[in-house]
């Protein structure tokens, strides 16, 4: 008896060991207009000079990936990060198992064709999370509403719903950052620009282009502009 | 040392037996019939395995009004068993606040072996498809936080939730799945058409030669057994002037998918008027007109009907003999898919 309860307590003492030696990091995304703080409702600017407010700002982060420098992987396959500007603690991503060896990150924007086409999914890929369309089967990847004066929609609205996982309508983006000196810190910070949105590879103007609801060719659009949202703050 | 052993070995056996007896039922399952001579269905069963309890789950669902913002408005007020499963004699439904949908409900059946569903394929999963028509402000109107936060409520769905997954959480997935459950089984092949294939019947005259006709002009794109071939195909059918629907260009934003609709399965065609995906078309008789003499030949309109479609009278009255015996009254009758009786209680509770 005596040596049962003896392994017992070596057993205890590995396993917190074992514990101790895995660290856990973490990114927090920081949203941005440009230089400025995004805060829900509050007057902003973008570079084509418009004026607006962000109402709602979230996206799809998958298939997270650390690597380090000798190519080793350590992936975060099957997890699925809802962003969304409203709920705080979702701007912040958790990765167990993590050290700070890695030198680079990688993840899709977006859900994979796959989990678009398996049916009904659940937590955050749950339809009810106002992040699917229902009429043409397929996951929002990334959604900005608001308002800005030069809209001429009702109430001056907004809405830009990102997606497709198509063939010819595919907005899925690979984004890779550098870690700067090669060393993940316990709580990476990503800058996530929203003038990104309508400045870039094109410039898209609020005036001109209010709505996005659907794949195609404008999502494809702002997709390659948002594709360029992310960027390390340098600690 | 010894006494330690046997009361642990006892304390075992003892908490194995107690976790037996509290284990909670397992769900019965459900063979999935396929007819015979029918291809196999294209819905993965793997990840919804039919059982009885998910198939009543998803017909209490399906004839719920609850899933609709006013609590009126099921699933089976659009689709009614006895039109086999579309909306009797209405060119398009009526939703939530007194509001028309813009397409024709389509009947229910034989899902199993569909891959696409709305008449522009749209939605490319059966268990996502109710999803639609219950957002539509047009149709139901209701959001899934207030269906499940309704349900919630109800004791009989906690009771049916947990016998069949085990567990009483309700979430949109299980949602739809017990709703593909209820509606996977519907499957019409009992038609006299059936039954003369079997050698069980035979056709009367006119039916045997509304069949050599089918056969010749119309089973191309209506391929038995399931007289469709799922394919989208502009019929020759001109954009409705105020409801401007593009089909499935909609969906594809492929000019070349202008006005291309889902072929219908012909499957119970004698109760499925009004016909077409805006149900223009109020009798069988107005769609042979259309098909011999209306049609409007368009950049799109499939190539199959560069010249119309040729259709004497003669022929006409054939077709419809044959067409009618594609009514299958054992399905539209089967007690396994009828609206359950309000019980008592609900009845007596809006006075």
């Amino acid at each position: 008896m005596k040596n049962l309860l003896k392994y017992l307590l070596l057993l205890l003492l590995g396993l917190s060991a074992f514990c101790v030696a895995q660290t856990q990091q973490s990114i927090s995304f920081q949203h941005m207009m440009g230089n400025q703080a995004l805060v829900l409702e509050d007057s902003l600017q973008n570079s084509n000079g418009e004026k607006l407010v962000v109402r709602r700002f979230k996206y799809y982060i998958s298939n997270l990936v650390l690597i380090d420098e000798q190519g080793y992987k350590q992936a975060y396959a099957d997890i699925y990060y809802l962003v969304n500007e409203a709920e705080p603690s979702s701007k912040k991503i958790i990765l167990p198992n993590a050290n700070k060896n890695y030198s680079a990150i990688e993840f899709v924007l977006g859900v994979d064709s796959a989990r678009n086409c398996s049916g009904i999914q659940t937590g955050v890929l749950d339809p009810m999370q106002g992040m699917f369309w229902t009429w043409n089967t397929g996951y929002v990847f990334a959604k900005l509403e608001g308002a800005a004066p030069s809209s001429a929609l009702p109430a001056h609205a907004f809405t830009y719903h990102i997606g497709g996982f198509k063939t010819g309508e595919n907005v899925l983006k690979k984004i890779r950052l550098e870690i700067p000196e090669k060393s993940l810190p316990k709580d990476l910070q990503v800058k996530v620009d929203i003038n990104t949105w309508f400045s870039g590879t094109n410039t898209l103007l609020i005036a001109e282009r209010p709505v996005c609801h659907s794949p195609g060719a404008l999502a494809m659009k702002f997709a390659t502009n948002y594709a360029q949202m992310f960027s390390i703050i340098q600690p | 040392m010894k006494k330690a052993v046997i009361l642990g070995l006892v304390a075992m056996v003892l908490l194995v037996m107690i976790s037996w007896m509290n284990a909670p039922p397992k769900p019965h399952p459900i063979k999935f019939p396929i007819p015979k001579g029918w291809p196999q269905p294209v819905y993965d069963f793997k990840s919804n395995p039919l059982t009885e309890e998910s198939f009543e789950l998803g017909k209490k669902l399906f004839y719920d009004g609850r899933l609709s913002k006013d609590n009126q408005i099921s699933c089976g007020t659009c689709h009614q068993q006895f039109a086999a499963f579309t909306t009797f004699d209405h060119p398009l439904s009526h939703g939530f606040n007194n509001q028309q949908t813009t397409r024709n409900a389509p009947a229910l059946q034989n899902l199993a072996w569909q891959r696409n569903f709305m008449a522009d394929g749209g939605i490319t999963h059966l268990d996502l498809q109710p999803l639609a028509p219950i957002t539509a402000e047009n149709e139901m109107a209701e959001t899934l936080e207030n269906i499940i936060a309704k349900i919630k409520k109800d004791k009989e769905y906690a009771n049916m939730f947990q016998a069949a997954y085990g567990d009483a959480t309700i979430n949109t997935q299980r949602i739809g799945k017990a709703l593909s459950q209820f509606m996977l089984l519907m499957i019409s092949s009992s038609s006299k058409y059936d039954k003369v294939m079997q050698g069980f019947d035979s056709f009367s005259l006119p039916e045997k030669l509304g069949y050599g006709i089918f056969q010749q002009k119309c089973a191309s794109c209506h391929p038995a057994p399931l007289f469709t071939d799922n394919q989208y195909r502009n019929a020759g059918l001109s954009q409705d002037e105020v409801l401007k629907d593009l089909g499935r260009m909609g969906i594809t934003n492929n000019p070349a998918d202008s006005l291309k609709f889902k072929v219908p399965s012909l499957r119970n065609i004698a109760l499925t008027a009004p016909y077409g995906h805006d149900g223009r078309f109020f009798a069988l008789s107005n769609l042979f007109e259309h098909y011999r003499k209306q049609m409007v030949l368009g950049p799109t309109t499939d190539t199959l009907f560069s010249n119309r479609l040729a259709l004497s009278n003669f022929e006409i009255g054939q077709l419809k003999a044959f067409l009618t015996t594609l009514t299958d009254s054992v399905f539209i009758s089967d007690p396994r898919f009828s609206e359950p009786r309000m019980a008592a209680s609900t009845l007596n509770h809006g006075h």
